[in-house]
């Protein structure tokens, strides 16, 4: 389970989250959908502390880390919790598709090489990347790139999976790809927080659409309570904003 | 025209025996001054106050000066600078006193260091730090990130300046002839004014210095070859 209490961060005077409280029970699948700027991948940062949070509390299952006091300890405990998947994939470029899936395993993890080797090969199976195992990221399409970036994730077995717009650097072809390897994954039960502005995606995928906008969860609830039912009026806005005219035939 | 052949094999074995000097004069500045640049690169790009403005004066001294100024600077000011220092201004210390071969060793580890600073910078700032970001996320500690992830791939970013600054030294060291220093320049040069033979001398060592250079090229391009393809790349 993971719970963020009152959350809040500002770049300068900028008050980019603003008292954020949000709980993921474990195996469930939540997407954050919003209009640009408005905090969502400052929200994901916080939560593994790669932004440090002014205010509040980050709880992933045994571990709450208080912005107030968070040792060095506390930080690196929520980073071992959490598995997070960038935009821009983010692979070493100086290891080997089953270098990357492997290192953090033998080096933070203490695994041997030979238990993470066999760990590496087994989820590089699962995102269908087995057949690369021997490249560099610089000979992989960005597509591909994800998929190993989601295997060197997993592969580290995190309470949660954090996801920050895993398929918008990509066109539609590998967009695709992907998505399937995020279905996958979700079918073992992994537990997920995804940004992403590819609704269709998130309708079908998530059990919760979490909708934000300026620094504040407006709204939350099934694809459909939000997609056909929003409340609140921002989220009809925003909702009208992305299926102009017609945006019931969607639903 | 008269060439003296003789004197050419007879000036050989002087050459080679300066060999060693020429090597350590190049590869000691070469790696001692890698290890300095690189604490004056990462003082640089943390920023620290003080520490930053210094290393600036310092690089672009280094970096201005010709190398032949440089060494006669030494040759007579440092002399008179620990004189100034340490007995007054009298003339205690002359340059007799010091280990030549020791302060042109320490010479060229300066000048290699601002110009090796300055490389190792641009290395590491051409990493992709988001690279950084993803180790972090997946526990792993800045310093284990640093020494796995980033300085490996600002190696091969570096290597082609780095063994260029070498080569570009190997040549420089010749200058040491102005401190009286015995390098293959030193030596070919005693030969050419004891037996009035200057050409066949400065032919002799013009030839070390080629060969040696070549040399060298060849095995640094395959270092490189070599340090590419550990990041799927090909030249
Ligand atoms: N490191 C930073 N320094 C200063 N300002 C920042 C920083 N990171 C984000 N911001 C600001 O915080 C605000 C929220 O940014 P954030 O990236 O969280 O938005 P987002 O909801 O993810 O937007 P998008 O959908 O475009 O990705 C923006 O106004 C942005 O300019
Ligand atoms: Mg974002």
């Amino acid at each position: 389970m993971i719970k963020v209490e009152g959350l809040s961060k500002s770049f300068n005077d900028n008050k980019v989250l603003e008292n954020v409280d949000l709980t993921i029970e474990n195996g469930e699948i939540v997407s954050i959908i919003g209009p640009s700027g408005t905090g969502k991948t400052t929200l994901l940062r916080c939560i593994n502390y790669l932004e440090r949070p002014d205010k509040g509390k980050v709880t992933i299952d045994d571990l709450t880390v208080d912005a107030d006091n968070p040792s060095k300890k506390d930080i690196h405990g929520l980073c071992l919790r959490s598995g997070m998947v960038f935009q821009s994939y983010n692979l070493f470029h100086n290891k080997t598709v089953l270098e990357n899936v492997m290192e953090a395993q033998v080096i933070v993890k203490k695994r041997s090489r030979k238990e993470a080797r066999e760990r590496a090969l087994e989820e590089l199976k699962k995102v269908g990347m087995l057949d690369w195992k021997d490249h560099y990221p610089s000979q992989l399409s960005g597509g591909q790139q994800q998929r190993v970036a989601i295997a060197r994730a997993i592969s580290m077995d995190p309470s949660i999976l954090l996801l920050d717009e895993p398929t918008s650097a990509l066109d539609p072809e590998l967009t695709k790809e992907v998505q399937q390897t995020i279905r996958n994954i979700a079918k073992d039960g992994m537990t997920m927080l995804i940004v992403t502005h590819e609704i269709e995606f998130a309708r079908e995928l998530c059990n919760r659409i979490v909708f934000m906008d300026e620094g504040h969860i407006v709204e939350q609830g099934t694809p459909k309570e939000i997609f056909s039912n929003p409340k609140e009026e921002r989220t009809k806005k925003f909702i009208q904003f992305l299926f102009p005219q017609d945006y019931q035939i969607y639903i | 025209m008269n060439f003296s052949w003789e004197f050419v094999l007879d000036t050989i074995k002087y050459v080679a025996m300066a060999i060693p000097m020429t090597m350590l004069l190049t590869f000691i500045p070469v790696t001692v001054g890698l290890m300095l640049g690189f604490l004056l690169a990462v003082t640089r790009i943390r920023k620290i106050p003080v520490l930053t403005q210094i290393i600036t004066v310092y690089n672009s001294f280094f970096r201005s000066i010709p190398l032949v100024v440089l060494f006669f600077l030494v040759y007579y000011g440092l002399p008179k600078a620990i004189n100034y220092m340490f007995h007054d201004g009298m003339r205690v210390v002359s340059i007799k006193h010091l280990n030549n071969n020791a302060v042109a060793i320490v010479t060229l580890i300066l000048y290699a260091a601002a110009f090796l600073g300055e490389i190792v910078r641009g290395a590491l700032s051409s990493v992709d730090m988001k690279q950084k970001e993803a180790a972090t996320a997946l526990g792993m500690t800045g310093w284990q990130t640093y020494i796995r992830i980033i300085i490996p791939q600002a190696i091969i970013v570096a290597l082609p300046n780095y063994f260029n600054f070498v080569l570009a030294l190997l040549k420089g060291t010749s200058v040491v002839f102005t401190i009286s220093v015995v390098d293959m320049m030193s030596a070919a040069k005693l030969r050419a004014e004891y037996g009035y033979r200057y050409v066949e001398a400065y032919v002799l060592v013009g030839f070390f210095y080629i060969v040696f250079s070549i040399l060298f090229s060849r095995i640094f391009l395959a270092i490189e070859r070599n340090a590419k393809r550990h990041m799927g790349q090909t030249i």
